[in-house]
């Protein structure tokens, strides 16, 4: 059990840590670059911490090498989870999300209201769409060439929630099509 | 790590049967957000199995090989934040909305060296406004007056956590 109280309590101090140095980090630099800020400080964090951690523990406690190295990778894939969890359910929804840019603007109007053709003027699927090719420029997975875009990198650690995405389109989306055959077939 | 194998094999158990859950009841016209609970007990089975061995015969401290080490902790842990990051990847084909990040992504990697206006079309007032404005009517966030919408209480509230956060960042807007 001590190994395991280990790994959950490095993760825990990695993701604390990784809380506070993104905000440090955040408030210095261009909104635009947020993709790869992300991605160092993850790393940067994820490394040091359940690294450092792991060997200092495992030497207090006398562990071999081989739980030494179970311990780091594992806080780390702990660690890589609970990060994963933050930008997806907090910072992603805080940062990019268009409902909440919605609800801001509304929100701004007070008690006058907005129509939606006034809040379109506002915000709508130029700025929306400008916004993140900017940042996906500024992040490096797009480049711009010559007015046109195209991809930088052919593997990112963006594409894998992307991918995440498409498989999960796949999985749960049922074709009206094949709606339609099954209840012909459930009426026969 | 035989724990968190048992971990995962019951995550994947458990995402294979909300698949077909999922499945089976929209084909019969009753698509619903509550088969995430699924996950819950699915976690709840998990964490017996997982700790039921330790408080039968005890911490087994002569356990040699790495193999056998038990992680209770980690492998419960594992488990509820993979539930977690499933159940954001589920609400995307549930309420039929697709990222346009990720949309993006995508059409630049099938048609490559593509100009803004070519990325543009592919997207519309109607997909990423008017689907999300209704949303935010259905959660009770904005309510709508004639022609006209309004921040509700609730939306209030969420607006001002969002500032907060905003302002920690030192950001001046999102979206």
């Amino acid at each position: 059990m001590t190994v395991d109280i280990l790994i959950v309590t490095i993760s825990g101090i990695a993701s604390i840590l990784f809380f506070i140095f993104h905000i440090l980090v955040f408030r210095k630099m261009k909104k635009e670059a947020v993709f790869t800020g992300l991605i160092y400080v993850y790393l940067f964090v994820g490394i040091f911490a359940c690294l450092l951690l792991s060997t200092g523990f495992s030497f207090l406690q006398n562990y071999s090498l081989v739980t030494d190295m179970m311990i780091a990778i594992l806080s780390f894939f702990l660690y890589t989870m609970t990060v994963f969890v933050y930008i997806l359910y907090i910072f992603g929804v805080l940062e990019s999300s268009i409902r909440m840019r919605l609800l801001h603007h509304i929100a701004d109007t007070g008690s006058k209201g907005v129509r939606l053709e006034d809040l379109k003027k506002l915000y709508n699927v130029d700025i929306i769409i400008s916004k993140r090719l900017l940042r996906f420029s500024a992040s490096g997975e797009l480049i711009l060439v010559g007015g046109r875009y195209q991809r930088n990198k052919r593997y990112s650690f963006i594409m894998l929630p992307a991918l995440l995405e498409v498989l999960m389109m796949k999985l749960y989306t049922v074709s009206p099509k094949q709606s339609l055959s099954q209840g012909k077939r459930s009426k026969r | 790590m035989i724990y968190l194998a048992i971990s995962f094999f019951l995550f994947g158990c458990t995402a294979f049967f909300h698949v077909l859950l999922h499945r089976v009841l929209t084909n019969h016209g009753m698509k619903t957000f509550w088969t995430t609970t699924v996950f819950l007990f699915g976690f709840l089975f998990t964490f017996w199995l997982l700790f039921a061995p330790l408080a039968l015969f005890g911490d087994n401290n002569r356990i040699s090989s790495w193999i056998f080490i038990p992680l209770p902790l980690t492998a419960s842990l594992s488990y509820i934040l993979l539930s977690t990051i499933y159940i954001v990847f589920f609400a995307s084909p549930y309420a039929g909305i697709s990222s346009p990040s990720f949309k993006i992504l995508a059409l630049v990697d099938r048609y490559p060296k593509l100009t803004k206006k070519e990325i543009l079309r592919h997207f519309s007032d109607g997909e990423l406004v008017d689907k999300r404005l209704h949303d935010l009517v259905r959660l009770g966030s904005v309510y709508k007056q004639g022609e006209r919408y309004f921040v509700s209480l609730q939306g209030k509230k969420i607006d001002r956590v969002v500032d907060w956060y905003r302002e920690l960042l030192r950001w001046n807007a999102g979206g």
